[in-house]
């Protein structure tokens, strides 16, 4: 099942704050153990901007990205979130789709999102963002008996309701089928053309048509 | 805040009973306590709110482990930081939660196990009310000995282990508030201790509890 470009573009960046954001890397360093994951890594990302981050398995893609949420911290270096000019909390700037889906087995999809809809303060209708998703007949499903690539949609569907310009993404297309990668694809491209931004981890770098994504491929440190 | 307390409280009504293992606890361990003291006579009702405070204490301490791992695990701990929810408030909701679901249901069984055991409605109502002091303190180190554990699962030994010396004065002035209220009432020394222990519970219990949740998700 496939929905209409204009819906997607329409959910995904409808409600995004469009202020001009900034999210900057200064010569950050992170170890795990004693051994070093990177070092010297600078990046700055602004509004319009797709990132790819590539590397191996295990070469620290999942720790940078938590790095740039603000979940855990570097060794050294700084990171800076910004809107509008000025400092800000990560929590105003991003938010992150990570390996842990976090809905619970008991909680249907639609009472799954509900719950987020009302952490996040958010009044967006769950029905369309579901539609958006492609997961309008699992709505009433247990989060339990969903398929991962379903659950993956499902985590999609609150990167969207969330209305934060950043979005951080750690394999958005594991256990995707390739119409669900298409999807996330669309939604990209609508998120970050109506203002937003996005940085994906994946082994395979993500198939913008018509936008431009820059690389960043970690590589193992001697 | 008010959402997550919701949550909790429907996944615990859709998890097939899990919820009420702190109930079932409860009740058997006061049922072998009867049967050890012989069933019947002067000395169960002596001890009979001794029986039950150790009931309440052991009934509670069974559900420590599980109030942060779930959420830790499945990344629910991590999104809800990123929405900007202080980890203080995501503890302060999870105390809530656990008075409701884990102190509320035995609470509610405490008359009724009271009256089993031959105490007088005044003694029940001495071990109802000193309960109901102590319970923000139980709920309180519940939620720091939790998110200490969260990321060892079920926490199993050490969660008891770190818990027991903060439950020990409570558990010594919610026993001596039982025969105190007979005597002299609410404003018993006891029950104003037990007020201000659970004051120092919230105190020192929630924002540990939220330094810790912060500490694991890091």
């Amino acid at each position: 099942m496939m929905n209409a470009p204009t819906d997607l573009s329409a959910h995904a960046s409808g409600g995004v704050k469009r202020l001009d954001h900034a999210l900057t890397l200064e010569r950050i360093a992170l170890s795990r153990g004693g051994h070093p994951l990177f070092a010297g890594i600078s990046l700055s990302i602004v509004a319009g901007d797709i990132v790819w981050i590539g590397g191996d398995n295990g070469i620290g893609k999942s720790s940078l990205l938590r790095l740039m949420t603000g979940l855990s911290r570097a060794d050294s270096g700084g990171i800076c979130w910004r809107i509008a000019g000025a400092d800000c909390p990560p929590h105003d700037l991003i938010c992150y789709q990570g390996h842990q889906d976090a809905f619970k087995p008991n909680l249907t999809a639609v009472e799954s999102l509900e719950f987020w809809a009302k952490i996040l303060e958010c009044t967006a209708s769950i029905d369309a963002l579901l539609k958006t998703v492609g997961l309008s007949v699992r709505a009433n499903v247990p989060c339990g008996q969903l398929s991962a690539g379903q659950k993956r949609r499902l985590s999609l569907a609150r990167l969207m309701l969330s209305q934060k310009p950043v979005w951080i993404m750690d394999e958005p297309t594991a256990a995707m089928d390739s119409e669900g990668v298409n999807l996330i694809h669309e939604l990209i491209g609508g998120h970050v053309s109506r203002g937003g931004s996005a940085i994906i981890a994946s082994h395979q770098a993500p198939r913008m048509n018509g936008l431009r994504t820059r690389q960043l491929i970690l590589k193992a440190t001697s | 805040m008010g959402a997550l307390i919701k949550r909790d409280i429907l996944l615990a009504w859709r998890s097939g009973g899990a919820w009420l293992l702190g109930v079932i606890f409860f009740v058997l361990f006061v049922t072998f306590c009867v049967i050890a003291a012989g069933g019947e006579g002067p000395q169960l009702e002596a001890f009979g709110p001794a029986y039950i405070w150790l009931a309440l204490l052991f009934a509670t301490l069974l559900s420590f482990g599980d109030i942060f791992s779930d959420d830790l695990n499945d990344g629910t701990l991590e999104q809800l930081v990123l929405t900007g929810l202080p980890p203080l408030a995501i503890a302060l909701a999870k105390w809530a939660g656990f008075i409701v679901l884990t102190i509320g249901p035995v609470f509610v069984l405490l008359p009724i196990v009271g009256s089993m055991l031959g105490l007088s409605v005044s003694r029940i109502a001495g071990l109802a009310l000193s309960a109901a002091f102590a319970a923000p303190a139980l709920a309180a180190y519940g939620v720091m000995a939790g998110a200490l554990m969260a990321k060892r699962g079920k926490g199993g030994f050490l969660i008891i282990l770190i818990s027991a010396p903060f439950l020990i004065p409570v558990l010594i002035f919610g026993l001596a508030a039982v025969d105190s209220y007979v005597r002299f009432g609410i404003l018993a020394f006891e029950f104003r201790a037990l007020a201000g222990l659970s004051l120092i519970a919230m105190a020192i219990g929630l924002p540990a509890a939220g330094a810790a949740l912060t500490a694991n998700i890091e």
